[in-house]
């Protein structure tokens, strides 16, 4: 139901590098071209309704039903409708600025709701600005158990603080370190990086995105992603769940930094994601030359051209 | 050495509790549940559940935040307007005002109200009221002279429709 838009669909005109080029040739094979052509439209607005302030969802969707805006319910993610209408400034109305929705992209919905933080757990949003994903955790929880949200630019983390006020959240506390070496009192039992990343996968948004995009940036991030996830593996109590995540296509910076902390601990597993979402893709086990750890077909890779979504990729990790 | 955030002294903590309780009817039984921390005269509320087992650094100069600030100036009693927002209609007993569509867009455009234009509310004094809409809390209100209510925004949005 969510791949069919009843939108016209707008054509935009999308700059990708020769060298990306090559590069997604080789990923999507035969599909290269319904992915390009995917690139270029829209993904559809999203809302999704803030449960810690409104119990009564009925109320968001009475307004928005007033203003003949249609919707449909999303499959899998709490309270989070997709908005079939064209619509502007829906930020603007009382029910938005009284912080009871907020406007989200989809795909980055969803490695909190891999993550599956309950009340009871003290979770880390080791790169959490500016929030978006740190809120939906709080709600998943109930505003319970402990978030500590971090993240390492300060300008960042007010946007931050004042997301997680609006939404009325109580459980968070925020953090301003680098991930890199970030410490905390405690282990946690569930933890989400949100990794920084060459942006690849939000192209059908900002059609320009890639006009500055290098290799050489692709492999920065990805050193600095190995960093990352290592030190929040080494944050995680045993069988606790690490999910990482980015909203980049460039397996240097998906599979093979998950690869990186196969090989450097031993304690760590691939799990597998249940998820009824149609159209998702299994992460590579190869690429180019390279080789992959066969469990990698359990993290998930979405296709703009398969799912109608942004571009994310989505690993579940354990501690043994 | 510095320390940004500290738990607020049980006294003042006591203080707020009956406060918030003897003006808008707010059970104090509903922060059994949160711990009070306070920064400067700001005031905030963090989930109790952990913040013990975790032992929370609050002399961590990197620690930018704890929970929720409801009072901005507790001093005061200034209320933070965003904070408020997490009560539910049905606790609040008195003090507050309830707003039609209109109304609620002059709020969040920081215009003055008039309290007599106000079909639906209870108000027994001057000073902070909590603002209602469509049965939610989107903030609060400064009643002056028993007659003109000023909005207690943080923020302002001309374009609200």
């Amino acid at each position: 139901m969510y791949k069919n838009s009843k939108l016209d669909i707008e054509k935009n005109e999308v700059f990708i590098p020769e060298k990306l080029k090559d590069k997604y040739k080789i990923i999507f094979g035969n599909s290269y071209d319904e992915f390009i052509e995917s690139c270029k439209t829209r993904p559809k607005k999203a809302i999704r309704i803030n449960k810690i302030k409104c119990v009564d969802s009925s109320l968001v969707l009475e307004y928005l039903k007033s203003q003949n805006i249609e919707f449909t319910k999303f499959p899998i993610l709490e309270e989070t409708y997709l908005i079939e209408s064209n619509v502007s400034a829906i930020g603007n109305t009382i029910e938005h600025l009284a912080g009871l929705f907020s406007i989200q992209e989809i795909s980055s919905l969803i490695p909190a709701h891999v993550l599956d933080p309950k009340e009871d757990d003290i979770v880390l949003d080791l790169t959490a600005a500016p929030g978006n994903k740190t809120i939906y955790l709080a709600q998943l929880m109930n505003n319970k158990g402990l978030i500590v949200a971090n993240d390492v630019d300060k300008d960042r983390i007010k946007t931050l603080i004042y997301n997680l006020k609006k939404q009325g959240v109580t459980n968070t506390i925020v953090t301003n370190k680098n991930g890199i070496n970030f410490n905390f009192n405690c282990k946690f039992n569930k933890i989400l990086l949100d990794a920084p990343c060459s942006c690849e996968g939000i192209i059908r948004r900002k059609n320009d995105i890639l006009k500055t995009w290098n290799e050489n940036e692709v492999l920065g991030k990805a050193i600095l992603q190995k960093k990352l996830i290592i030190n929040a593996f080494n944050l995680l109590e045993t069988s606790g769940q690490l999910v990482y995540s980015t909203c980049t296509i460039s397996p240097e910076e998906n599979e093979e930094v998950i690869m990186h902390l196969l090989e450097n601990e031993p304690s760590a597993s691939i799990e597998k994601i249940n998820l009824k979402l149609e159209g998702l893709s299994n992460g590579l086990t190869n690429y180019k030359n390279k080789n992959y750890n066969s469990s990698l077909k359990n993290a998930i890779r979405i296709f703009p051209h398969k799912t109608n979504l942004e571009a994310f990729f989505i690993c579940k990790i354990k501690k043994n | 050495m510095f320390q940004k955030f500290q738990v607020l002294e049980n006294k003042i903590k006591d203080k707020l509790i009956s406060h918030l309780f003897s003006r808008y009817g707010i059970d104090k039984q509903y922060f059994k549940d949160y711990e009070f921390y306070k920064h400067e005269n700001s005031v905030y509320l963090l989930s109790k559940k952990y913040c013990k087992a975790v032992n929370i650094n609050l002399k961590d100069k990197q620690l930018f935040n704890v929970g929720l600030e409801i009072f901005a100036d507790y001093k005061k009693y200034l209320p933070s307007s965003i904070g408020f927002e997490i009560f539910k209609t049905k606790q609040i007993k008195q003090n507050f005002v309830v707003l039609d569509r209109g109304q609620a867009i002059s709020y969040f455009q920081n215009k003055e109200l008039e309290v007599n234009k106000i079909k639906e509310k209870n108000i027994l004094s001057d000073g902070y009221l909590i603002v209602i809409y469509n049965n939610y809390i989107i903030g609060t209100i400064e009643l002056k002279n028993k007659s003109t209510l000023f909005p207690n925004l943080s923020f302002v949005n001309y374009d609200v429709k």
